[in-house]
């Protein structure tokens, strides 16, 4: 997928002027605030995560022992393993499966790793017709666009424009009337996908977590739609990344219940499954696709913890900068806190810039953070890496120095600090605010500057300190 | 895919730092089991299940099972037989008309035994297999659920002992009917599979 990182400043602009983004962001915050209710609430969360960390940690310390034996015990089952070490070589791999099958209709359920890959340009490009079945993929392939959020791929999306959608791809198929009633859109997607998933040759889905122990696959979904997908087209493809692993269906049940509490407040998904290749009634083939894409690398220095990351999304909607601006302005397909630090990672540096420093450290996505990931500490690293290899802009280097200097010499700050006090407290005229301020702009452009009191932080306490003694 | 198979571990080994003769360390405990406070499983279940529109119904017996069916279908107009998961045929199903077997696309109600119920979370338990084909929980807008009493759990962590053996086909925990939040963010239930689940608890 193309990267757009380097437009994040123009893409931010246009987003905070964007009035149906900014209702659907104020809707996505509201459904911030019900989960961390439900999680508060479930007495739980805290035991949970410290044991899904300390099991992800040791699998991630023995990743090559635990893919080896998830591989075998997969093949065990009759399943392919494909090992992909970039996002090409795991489109081709599955291009020469739906060859193979001879597949000219794909259905799929939401996959990250397949917009890593970038699947849906490859399949485009071979000529196989390609239908989202989560509903929120479905909307985003009517609009033809790309997903914003790795659970809600389409919360950018107001109902109104959603209404707007379906009767413009919908209109050449009998409907009468302009449908506004979500209950009346769901029950039309749900018709015209229902005769999707019955005609697919191939399916393919995503998968949360693989198992070691006995070679099976855990996935989850809200719609079932991930079910039908793996259940009914006669080749099933998986498309997993190598750190998805984990040793056991019990270890999994750990990070399966914080996953839900996590990203919706639910105790569980409502539909949590373990597939291993061989159903009743379901395909003849199954297939799964290893990616790595930059994982390994990740894995040898300070970045492995992000390998922790179970795609809960509880970062990205509890962060101030992604709950305002979207994911889009990311541009790629991992957005928020999360995504500011896999995209540098997976993508370099270079045109990344604004992603580590599109974020105000305040730390909520670590406490959140279902596998305490330590994230702010991960985007001040990259931060410290850009200023060593000096992508740092000129302006901000400057400011930098210049701020380090004076750091360096207390004397000096308390005397230019008191200096400045006193000045702001002159320049208020008495009503102890300020309208404008040089440097300020931004800030008073929109609300006035509480003005300082005319003495500095350190003064006030010297003079408090004093006075306790006397 | 062999070549990339040897360079990707290759890097996992180097990334790790791995010797020769390296020894995997034992994995970490399995959770310590939180016990439900002794309170009534069935009631949590109910509770749970409510919160997600999940019915369901005590019956006096297996016998009830047929009555309970059709009481449920009268109301709904419904002509086709429904679709009875072969491990159920051998309850007695009189006044019901089923096709025994995995649901098909005109089926609009399935009936299936649940292996397990797990109450803290609120998910039916559903194995796989020959007599219980899974398309019939996923196909139809209507799912049944028998479930036996016996199979109740308290905790998530309570059921991998269960599942522990039985052959390796799906297993599926299901909490409610399928929904959705992907239109304007409001919840609706029915976006692909069943749009209600009601559950017939025997003892």
């Amino acid at each position: 997928m193309e990267l757009r990182s380097a437009h994040f400043q123009p893409s931010v602009r246009a987003a905070l002027f964007d009035p149906d983004l900014q209702e659907a962001m104020a809707d996505n915050r509201r459904f911030a605030a019900h989960v961390r209710e439900q999680v508060a609430a479930s007495g739980s969360f805290q035991a949970l995560r410290e044991r899904a960390r300390a099991v992800k940690d040791h699998t991630l310390a023995h990743l090559d022992h635990y893919l080896e034996r998830y591989e075998a015990a997969a093949q065990a089952r009759g399943i392919q393993v494909h090992w992909a070490a970039t996002p090409e070589e795991a489109q081709q791999q599955v291009l020469a499966i739906c060859r193979q099958a001879g597949a000219r209709r794909v259905i799929k359920g939401k996959t990250m790793i397949g917009e890593e890959m970038g699947i849906n340009a490859a399949l485009a490009h071979a000529n196989i017709e390609r239908v989202e079945t989560d509903l929120g993929e479905y909307i985003l392939q009517l609009a033809d666009e790309l997903p914003s959020h790795i659970n809600g791929p389409a919360i950018h999306k107001t109902l109104r424009q959603v209404q707007a959608l379906f009767h413009q791809h919908h209109q050449g198929l009998g409907r009468e009337r302009y449908l506004e009633d979500p209950a009346e859109l769901l029950a039309e997607a749900r018709r015209l996908l229902r005769g999707q998933f019955l005609a697919a040759d191939v399916g393919i889905t995503g998968a949360n977590f693989l198992i070691a122990e006995d070679g099976t696959h855990v996935l989850v979904t809200n719609e079932g739609n991930g079910d039908l997908t793996s259940l009914l087209p006669p080749v099933r493809i998986v498309l997993a990344s190598i750190e998805k692993v984990l040793p056991t269906l019990e270890d999994a049940g750990t990070h399966l219940q914080l996953l839900a509490l996590s990203a919706t407040g639910q105790p569980l998904t409502s539909y949590t499954s373990v597939y291993g290749g061989a159903d009743s009634d379901g395909p003849e083939q199954c297939h799964v696709v290893l990616l790595d894409n930059g994982r390994s690398e990740m894995l040898a220095g300070a970045f492995r913890p992000m390998l922790r990351c179970i795609r809960c999304a509880a970062c990205m909607d509890n962060c101030p900068v992604y709950n305002w601006v979207g994911g889009h302005a990311y541009g790629w397909i991992y957005p928020g806190p999360m995504g500011s630090v896999w995209t540098p990672n997976l993508a370099g540096l270079e045109d990344t810039r604004d992603l580590p420093n599109a974020c105000t450290l305040n730390g909520r996505c670590k406490e959140v953070c279902p596998l305490q990931i330590p994230l702010p500490d991960m985007l001040r690293a990259l931060r410290e890496q850009q200023w060593q290899r000096q992508l740092t802009p000129a302006g901000t280097r400057l400011g930098l120095r210049l701020w380090a200097a004076l750091a360096r010499r207390p004397a000096l700050y308390h005397r230019l600090t008191a200096l400045l006090a006193c000045v702001l407290k002159l320049a208020a005229r008495g009503r102890g605010r300020l309208r404008r301020l040089p440097l300020a702009g931004a800030w008073t452009a929109e609300r006035d500057l509480p003005a300082p009191q005319g003495a500095t932080f350190q003064q006030r306490w010297q003079r408090q300190q004093k006075e306790k003694r006397q | 895919m062999t070549c990339s198979r040897a360079a990707i571990l290759g890097k996992v080994r180097q990334a790790l730092g791995r010797q020769p003769g390296d020894c995997v360390q034992p994995a970490p405990p399995p959770a310590a089991i939180v016990t439900v406070d002794g309170s009534d499983l069935e009631q949590r279940l109910r509770e749970r299940l409510a919160l997600t529109g999940v019915t369901l119904q005590t019956l006096a017996s297996p016998d009830a099972l047929a009555g309970a069916v059709a009481a449920y279908l009268a109301p709904l107009g419904f002509t086709h037989a429904v679709a009875l998961a072969p491990g159920l045929a051998h309850e007695r199903w009189q006044g019901v008309a089923v096709d025994v077997g995995g649901a098909l696309p005109h089926h609009q109600v399935a009936v299936t035994r649940a292996f397990a119920a797990v109450a803290a979370s609120g998910s039916l338990v559903f194995l796989a297999g020959p007599d219980h084909p899974p398309r019939s929980g996923f196909l139809p807008a209507h799912h049944l659920v028998v479930l036996s009493k016996a199979r109740l759990v308290g905790r998530l962590e309570q059921l991998w002992p269960l599942v522990a053996g039985h052959p390796g086909e799906a297993l599926h925990l299901v909490g409610g009917p399928s929904s959705t939040a992907d239109i304007g963010g409001q919840l609706l239930y029915g976006a692909h599979g069943p749009r209600a689940v009601h559950v017939l608890l025997t003892p």
